[in-house]
């Protein structure tokens, strides 16, 4: 079917939904997703007190029967959902590119097949490239087309990427980054931005074991992959565990914010294969059912 | 500390090349980073104990300078003088002389020595030597002590005479190569001094009586047989002994001596008979030293050369009467002879053994014998080998074609002079010379050569050896076929024949029966030592130093092993901290 997803793989994901909370997607379709808005469904939300002019039939009678006085019941009106998956593309994420499109391609299947939109970003230094919202488990041929030509270019610089996405779709949904967060700040002020939107946000980090825990020895001249940037350095057991820190203090700022911000945070390592990603750790996450 | 290789510290410019090394920059392999922010983070904090850094870095360079000078140090082999307590490396020399047959002599020195073995410390190394004609090294330095028990079990004292100076050669040979080893006599006799310093001699002497037989034979006069013996008596008091004489198992004569002590009595017993046969004398009671109460003497029958001359030689006939067992006559059958002499050839060739001057007529050919003298020169034939033939003049013989079982001797001008032929019963020595026209007759060489002729070819035995021996000798024959030697207490021993050297050994005084095929002879061995006999104990020597006691020596200690494995260490810390562990 593609190089990024086995078919079996893909039956099992049709098992899953993705769960978001009540969104604020009143411009949207009616659809399979519960949103803040009060209309026409058969999940009952609240009563309120009748207010001429209000539908009759809406009345709840039974109530009337018992206190003499008129309600409204509130139905939660069901609108489709639009998952915006906006990849990281940049230089940095080169080793991590691969599982990071499966993983993109995996949630947007459980989204197309969930009767979602999914729309589809690439992000580096700007936003590189936005595939538009597709709806029904049809466009999945689409969805993995564009994910297999993804470009793999330019510097992370989160904070302008985000911070053009959110400018030009502001449409509220539910925002899924995957990215490594390999820059000063971790992308902070471009998240702001898509809280801003009223998204509902998700950060996937991803990060290959050698990332997390190098294995580095003697003395080496570190250049980094994007900008060139060189530093010699002897690497010493006193150098490296300043790095774990470095790492583990990076990660802990995204953590803290997403916690302080309502937003989703997941760390995975490229150790973790994409199935045991969607299947286990994200389910147990509260991310899918 | 002083050192063995001073020039080992030729190598300590590498100390300065290697700090220079150290300060040059170090080559750094590229690794691509995606997080760089991260690991400048790092490196920021990791400054912040740089002192500490440079602590290791330096503790690196610390280490291999250290590791690098411990090598050079091990290289120079460093060692001190030091004085310890030694592992006692011990020379036990048994003396094995036949005076340490004496009563109780033997087992006594054979306690000393596995006391000595069981005494000595752990880790102790044993050599054990055999004083007996000649010292020799019986276990070389072992510290398995049940071989050297096993050794010293087995030895026994042989009757021979003792070699103390030979002794003494060995003991500061021995203690020359092994410094700090310490060498045991024991024995009876103290060998010569000086003696070295660790030498220790172990005195198992004691004041016991003997008498001895120092002197036993039997010979002819006029046709009668004479016996002739001496008895030294050499304790402090007088003795008496009986003196026996037997023949086989016959006594033939017995008599009393008293002998004042140191003296000796001799005996001249004229036997009316003149029967060969062997002869034993004893001298009765036992004593102290039985090895030397009894003697033996063999007289063996005359044997004889029978030769026939034919013609006038006088060269030849006093040549041939020269040999001490040619009975020469001038006729008589020719079966009666071993060997036929001709002063001129014969018309046919004889079919025993011959000396012949000239050859046959139909040999000639070629150029007659010319009236000038040349020089002989021998042809390396080994019946002439050793022989001094070269440089005696003689006339040059005539040119002749020679047979092909003829074996030239010797030439004079290229042309045969003297000439070995093989026959179907015997071998012939031809002279192609006149003996008048020659100096040959009138040298050495012509007896030499005949006598060889005769041992080699006329009667080749190597069964031909003296009748009386002393115990001990080592016998040398060449024999074609195997020897058996029977002893006196019956034991046989047998020896291959073929064309090595036979060793029929004597080692007790006895009758010794030797076959050779078809051949028997009787051998008499004796042993006559006064020295030996003598049991008067030796000089009292300095032994003060108990045997089992180790010894303070003064031995030079090296270091080069330890230094060498500091070295190691240095390395495999180096290892452990800067590489195993995550690299500096």
């Amino acid at each position: 079917m593609s190089t990024l997803l086995e078919p079996a793989f893909l039956k099992r994901l049709e098992k899953l939904q993705l769960i978001s909370r009540r969104l604020q997607i009143s411009r949207a379709a009616p659809g399979e997703r519960k949103s803040q808005s009060r209309g026409r469904s058969v999940e009952f939300a609240e009563h309120r007190e009748y207010f001429p002019g209000d539908d009759i039939r809406h009345i709840d009678w039974n109530a009337f029967a018992r206190t003499d006085q008129l309600f409204m019941k509130l139905f939660t009106e069901e609108r489709e959902m639009t998952l915006t998956l906006l990849i990281d593309v940049s230089t940095s994420m080169a080793d991590k590119s691969l599982f990071a499109r499966q993983l993109a391609a995996a949630l947007g299947y459980v989204a197309l097949a969930g009767y979602d939109r999914v729309a589809v970003g690439y992000l580096s230094d700007r936003l590189l490239d936005y595939r538009a919202p597709m709806r029904g488990k049809g466009r999945i041929f689409q969805l993995l087309k564009f994910l297999e030509e993804a470009p793999q270019d330019g510097l992370t610089n989160l904070d302008q990427a985000l911070k053009n996405f959110a400018i030009r779709y502001p449409k509220p949904g539910l925002v899924t980054v995957v990215s490594d967060f390999f820059q000063p700040g971790a992308g902070l002020e471009g998240i702001k931005y898509l809280r801003y939107r009223k998204n509902q946000v998700q950060l996937i980090q991803v990060c290959t074991p050698e990332e997390e825990n190098p294995e580095l020895r003697g003395d080496l001249k570190l250049v980094d992959v994007e900008t060139e940037w060189s530093k010699e350095v002897t690497l010493t057991p006193t150098v490296l565990a300043a790095y774990r820190k470095a790492f583990a203090d990076h990660q802990q700022l995204l953590r803290d914010w997403c916690l302080r911000n309502d937003c989703g945070f997941l760390y995975s390592n490229l150790a973790v294969g994409v199935e045991d990603l969607v299947l286990s750790i994200l389910r147990k996450s509260g991310y899918l059912r | 500390m002083k050192f063995l290789e001073p020039s080992g510290f030729i190598w300590l410019w590498t100390v300065p090349a290697l700090v220079l090394l150290y300060f040059m920059k170090l080559r750094r392999k590229e690794v691509k980073v995606s997080a760089s922010f991260l690991w400048e983070a790092a490196a920021r904090q990791a400054r912040v104990d740089s002192f500490f850094q440079r602590l290791r870095v330096n503790l690196l360079l610390l280490l291999q300078i250290l590791a690098l000078l411990a090598l050079i140090m091990a290289l120079s082999r460093p060692y001190r003088e030091v004085t310890g307590r030694a592992a006692a490396s011990s020379i036990i020399a048994f003396d094995l002389s036949a005076s340490m047959a004496a009563e109780g002599r033997f087992e006594k020195a054979r306690r000393e020595a596995l006391r000595l073995v069981d005494r000595a410390p752990k880790g102790a190394e044993f050599m054990l030597v055999g004083a007996e004609k000649k010292p020799r090294v019986l276990v070389p330095f072992t510290r398995d002590r049940s071989e050297v028990r096993r050794h010293i079990e087995k030895l026994q004292p042989k009757a021979v005479e003792g070699d103390p100076e030979a002794l003494r050669a060995l003991a500061m040979a021995l203690l020359n190569n092994h410094p700090q080893s310490r060498f045991f006599l024991l024995g009876d006799q103290l060998p010569p001094l000086p003696l070295p310093e660790n030498f220790i001699f172990v005195n198992l002497g004691e004041k016991q009586e003997n008498a001895a037989i120092s002197a036993f034979s039997v010979e002819t006069q006029e046709d009668k047989l004479v016996a002739f013996a001496t008895i030294t008596n050499h304790s402090e008091q007088v003795v008496e002994r009986e003196v026996v004489l037997r023949r086989g198992l016959q006594t033939i004569h017995t008599e009393r001596l008293l002998i004042p002590g140191g003296d000796h009595r001799s005996l001249l017993l004229h036997l009316n008979e003149a029967r060969p046969g062997d002869f034993q004398l004893r001298i009765k009671p036992a004593d102290a030293l039985t090895l030397d109460d009894q003697a033996f003497f063999v007289v063996e029958p005359p044997s004889e050369l029978r030769v026939r001359v034919h013609g006038d030689n006088r060269f030849l006939e006093r040549a041939l009467v020269a040999l001490p067992e040619a009975r020469v006559f001038r006729a008589g059958s020719p079966g009666e002879f071993q060997l036929e002499a001709y002063a001129k050839p014969p018309e046919g060739l004889p079919e025993t053994s011959a000396v012949m001057l000239g050859v046959p007529p139909d040999w000639l050919h070629g150029a007659p014998a010319e009236e000038n003298f040349a020089r002989l020169a021998a042809s390396g034939h080994p019946l002439v080998d050793g022989i001094p033939l070269t440089d005696i003049a003689c006339m040059i013989p005539p040119e002749i074609k020679l047979p092909q079982e003829a074996e030239v001797l010797a030439t004079v001008s290229g042309r045969p002079a003297i000439i070995l032929l093989s026959g179907k019963r015997g071998f012939s020595l031809l002279f192609n010379f006149e003996l008048y026209r020659s100096q040959l007759p009138l040298t050495p060489a012509f007896p030499i050569l005949l006598r060889r002729f005769v041992d080699e070819k006329v009667r080749p035995t190597g069964f031909r050896f003296p009748a009386n021996v002393e115990t001990g000798r080592a016998l040398e024959l060449k024999l074609d076929g195997p020897l058996e030697v029977r002893g006196p207490e019956g034991r046989r021993q047998r020896f291959e024949g073929g064309a090595q050297r036979f060793v029929a050994p004597f080692p007790r005084p006895g009758v010794y029966h030797l076959h050779h095929g078809t051949e028997q002879r009787q051998v008499a061995a004796n042993f006559f030592s006064n020295t030996e006999s003598d049991l008067t104990p030796s000089a009292d020597h300095d032994t003060s130093q108990e045997p089992q006691a180790a010894v303070k020596q003064r031995s030079v200690k090296e270091y080069a092993f330890e230094l060498a494995l500091f070295c190691w260490f240095l390395l495999l810390a180096e290892w452990l901290l800067y590489h195993r562990r995550g690299g500096s």
